[in-house]
């Protein structure tokens, strides 16, 4: 990968230390590589230096030091990054349909609602396994597959503390029968597909409530 | 630090299992950590079915606290470790909402932000902000927070007369858990232009209060599906979500 940024002036006013520290974890993480490769100077800010660098787990912090032009006012900015992601995970929320009704399924707690769809196998949606062995026991071993997976676009949760976007999308299951809802547990909760909109004032996870909002502006526009 | 804090933190088997520079750096941190730190004494050892084992580290930027937990799952008896982004001001740091702007009661507009945020290095639509977390005493309390927030947007303003029509408090919303202990206010709230023009008050202002620079923008009511797009403001999302369903707003 090539690191545009060795070029820039930020880049040559920074510690050798923190250089050395960034650029393994650009090797490490394309997302942090790109971050760094596109970071710019705004017209009315100019980036002086990366200040410091600050690893902690999976995490890291930065803290850049940049000028206000009009006024010389040296300021710090910092934010964090996930040195792990080397792409952002996507969140879905899931429906299931037996060809007359559906269900919308949240699984795990109110502040859990997502699931990281992975589709490094193949081409197709591999759901984690956790999930899929609770489904297969609420679905009574009955046979589902997964027949449609809608993009509903990316998300910024957090902009004033990390770069990351993550990209939201939307599973159709079909299933031969949908779940009883007397099985549910904790973990799992069931709604009717037309109280899609009205979900929106039970759950307090804004990745959730991000996607049911896209998911019904689609459901209107067609 | 606050000495309360420094003896809650002694009774808890998980700061004391911690080596002695880990608890050494927590009990040194700036002041301006102790709604952090204080949040942090209340991490009881087992929750569920995690216990606490230990801290094995923890750092302190400007604003940012990341500690990093030894952690053992009491069911599969696994041992692994847990890390979240903590801000100084605690759990509740800010709050975020969404002014609509109606005349002669039919609603025109809703009311955004186009703000640069550092972290992601570019400009995003989202939602009304730059308000800190009230006091649980005008946080619960549904007219003061109304309040609290009228004056805040007086003083982004510069105008006295910032009076809601009607004010909806929407509770709470987290950003993202897996990364964040961060809990979010959010609010919608009504104003009327019948006699005052927010329309030109809003955009005639660029707004840069905690060094990061922002103007506020009027999404025509007609445009709504179409700016659902347009945004990826998770809050600014959730808010919206949060409106349709509690019927306040139809897509």
């Amino acid at each position: 990968m090539i690191f545009n940024f060795k070029e820039k002036k930020w880049w040559k006013n920074t510690n050798m230390e923190i250089q050395s520290n960034i650029e393994n974890l650009c090797v490490k993480s394309s997302l942090l590589a790109d971050y760094f490769n596109s970071l710019k100077i705004e017209i009315k800010k100019e980036i002086v230096r990366i200040d410091s660098l600050q690893e902690i787990g999976r995490l890291a912090v930065i803290k850049i030091e940049y000028r206000i032009n009009n006024t010389n006012q040296v300021v710090y900015n910092e934010f964090v990054i996930d040195k792990e992601q080397n792409s952002s995970g996507g969140r879905c929320l899931i429906s299931l349909n037996n060809g007359f009704n559906r269900q919308i399924i949240i699984y795990k707690n109110e502040s859990m609602l997502t699931f990281f769809p992975d589709f490094s196998k193949s081409n197709l949606c591999q759901l984690p396994q956790s999930f899929v062995k609770k489904l297969n026991i609420l679905l009574n071993n009955k046979h589902w597959t997964i027949s449609k997976i809608t993009d509903l676009g990316t998300i910024v949760p957090f902009a004033e503390i990390c770069p990351i976007k993550i990209p939201i999308f939307w599973v159709d299951i079909n299933s031969e029968v949908l779940i009883d809802q007397s099985l549910t547990d904790k973990e799992i909760k069931i709604y009717d597909y037309n109280k899609l909109t009205s979900i929106g004032s039970k759950i307090n996870d804004s990745i959730a409530l991000s996607i049911i909002i896209r998911k019904h502006k689609l459901d209107k526009n067609e | 630090m606050n000495k309360l804090i420094a003896e809650r933190l002694s009774n808890l088997n998980w700061f004391n299992n911690s080596e002695e520079n880990i608890q050494e750096t927590l009990l040194n941190c700036p002041e301006s950590f102790d709604n952090f730190l204080f949040e942090l004494s209340n991490r009881k050892d087992i929750a569920g079915n995690i216990e606490i084992i230990r801290l094995i580290a923890i750092s302190f930027g400007n604003h940012f606290a990341l500690p990093v937990f030894e952690v053992k799952d009491t069911k599969s008896g696994k041992i692994f470790e847990y890390e979240f982004i903590g801000r100084k001001r605690g759990t509740k740091h800010s709050v975020r909402g969404l002014v609509m702007i109606e005349k002669d009661g039919e609603l025109q507009y809703f009311v955004t932000r186009k703000s640069w945020r550092f972290a992601i290095d570019s400009t995003i639509n989202e939602s009304i902000g730059s308000i800190y977390e009230p006091d649980d005493n005008s946080r619960l309390d549904k007219f003061k927070f109304k309040n609290y927030i009228e004056n805040a947007l007086s003083e982004q303003l510069g105008e006295e007369d910032v009076i809601f029509e009607r004010f909806y408090d929407l509770g709470w919303l987290y950003p993202d858990v897996g990364m964040t202990h961060h809990k979010v206010s959010i609010f919608a709230a009504v104003l009327s232009s019948d006699r005052i023009d927010w329309d030109t008050i809003f955009t005639s202002k660029i707004i840069n209060q905690k060094n990061y620079e922002f103007q506020y923008e009027l999404i025509p009511v007609n445009n709504l599906l179409s700016y659902l797009a347009a945004t990826n403001d998770s809050h600014l999302l959730a808010i919206f979500g949060r409106l349709q369903a509690l019927n306040v707003i139809k897509l």
